[in-house]
């Protein structure tokens, strides 16, 4: 079996839908055909969405318990943090992290452990101008707006450039207001059914190999807190094991194997620790490529 | 409004013919959409991939003018249509894999010892693919899932994304080398040495 063989295998999971899950798709392109409606009014859908998925979230605020609720209710199964509380203190916290900047010639190291006892280590360059690093696999930095290939099949194409844009993971243009960073997150995602879950799964690819300026991490989960229907979960452990509390956001309906994405913090300190499936163990700023700390 | 059949006809002539009467598209639709669906639930997920249906064929509808006649069957070009809005939605594409590794393959039915093996085996060897796909450079998943998954020539790849042959094949290279790379060698050889 070559990788071939198990990408076919994989992808054979998956088979054809009923044709009736299809209609939809098809009354649409009928409806285009006969000219009853603009052919792709989907940007202004896509707008229409965001707004009223802010007004969902700006509810949902509203309808959570009281503060002074908080600490009520301690049970087997029954949170007693509030998911407000937790992300609001999550936010302070994020706001007092050590905003050194880093060089630009420096590595973004993460370390990722996973509860298979899989590691991923990635070192990405500051800049996006230096080779990274992705466990064993060599990304090409982009200079001059252009990137060698690494990993290529055919040695003659090995460092071969290719065109490119840099990429840094040290952010600095992400919006630093709750609001603004709530619009950012749901401008992707409020056109999708079941947008909580992939906020969930945003705020964590922002939160987990990037580094974002302590305003915006912050306003990170101040954002995340006006997701609606979230859940605090009062002991859980991250992908290595370490306890913390735990943030559900919420699967769309008819998700029933689904597991939801749980976001997990220190109890105590309220920092950011990884997710039920994944720990981020280490995370700083190393000199060379491939170099631990 | 149900087109008559027109199962003699191939795509480029019922496409000539939709010109004129736009609802014979539907036919198109028909002979094609459940493989672009399979296609847009694989990469995209199943909530995703019923909007992206949608759209894909209304593109399709659109740009009907300038399908190339010398084509008898338009499936490429709808692979090509729906690569391009997958690339407009690579985050949810990413996220898909990720999904997958978050929630995990689901349970392992009672069964014999050595059959339960074998899934935990494949099972984790199937993560690690999702994670090795979800590293790839997108251009390099495209190529490597319509040969792989999807069971396009490399002709009809080329077709699909514009792209000169040559560069299918060495897209294609680069993908296998770095999901054979981050699946590690000795997973593959158990594999192949379990399953004969």
């Amino acid at each position: 079996m070559d990788e071939l063989d198990l990408i076919r295998s994989r992808a054979e999971t998956v088979g054809f839908a009923p044709a009736e899950q299809l209609t939809p798709a098809r009354e649409r392109l009928l409806e285009a055909a006969r000219g009853e409606r603009r052919h792709r009014p989907r940007r202004w859908f896509w707008l229409a969405g965001a707004s009223a998925g802010l007004a969902a979230a700006i509810t949902a605020v509203v309808a959570l318990a009281p503060a002074d609720q908080v600490g009520v209710g301690v049970g087997v199964g029954v949170a007693h943090a509030d998911p407000v509380k937790v992300l609001t203190e999550a936010a302070s916290t994020a706001l007092k992290e050590p905003g050194k900047p880093p060089r630009p010639d420096q590595f973004l190291y993460v370390k990722t452990e996973q509860p298979d006892h899989h590691i991923r280590e990635v070192w990405f360059s500051i800049d996006g101008t230096r080779d990274s690093l992705i466990g064993s696999i060599k990304e090409g930095g982009c200079r001059n707006g252009k990137a060698p290939m690494y990993g290529t099949n055919d040695p003659r194409k090995e460092g071969m450039l290719e065109d490119c844009t840099p990429k840094t993971v040290y952010r600095t243009d992400l919006p630093t207001t709750a609001d603004a960073m709530l619009a950012y997150l749901y401008q992707y995602e409020a056109d999708r059914k079941g947008n909580a879950e992939y906020i969930g799964k945003d705020v964590y690819n922002l939160a987990h190999e990037q580094v974002l300026q302590p305003a915006s991490y912050a306003a990170l989960f101040q954002a995340a807190a006006k997701v609606p229907g979230l859940t605090a979960l009062d002991h859980v452990t991250d992908g290595a094991g370490r306890p913390g509390v735990g943030i559900a956001f919420p699967l769309p309906p008819g998700s029933p194997k689904a597991q939801p994405i749980v976001l997990v913090f220190d109890a105590a300190t309220y920092q950011f620790l990884g997710t039920t499936d994944s720990a981020v163990t280490v995370k700083t700023y190393v000199d060379e490529v491939g170099q631990r700390p | 409004m149900t087109p008559d059949d027109p199962d003699s006809d191939d795509d480029a002539s019922v496409i000539a013919r939709s010109r004129h009467e736009p609802s014979f598209f539907a036919v198109i639709f028909d002979r094609h959409s459940r493989h672009i669906h399979r296609y847009l639930v694989r990469r995209l997920g199943p909530t995703t991939a019923d909007d992206v249906l949608a759209d894909t064929f209304l593109i399709a509808f659109d740009k009907r003018a300038k399908f190339d006649p010398d084509r008898p069957d338009a499936r490429p070009w709808l692979y090509g249509i729906a690569t391009n809005l997958v690339s407009r939605q690579r985050r949810a594409e990413v996220r898909e894999l990720k999904l997958r590794l978050a929630v995990g393959p689901p349970a392992a039915e009672e069964g014999h010892a050595d059959r339960v093996a074998d899934q935990v085996s494949a099972q984790a060897l199937g993560t690690r693919l999702d994670r090795a796909l979800a590293a790839l450079r997108p251009r390099e998943r495209d190529v490597l899932l319509l040969v792989a998954a999807e069971g396009l020539a490399y002709q009809e790849v080329a077709e699909a994304l514009g792209i000169p042959v040559g560069t299918v094949k060495s897209r294609l290279n680069r993908a296998r080398a770095r999901v054979r790379a981050e699946l590690g060698a000795l997973d593959l050889v158990k594999e192949t040495s379990g399953h004969g």
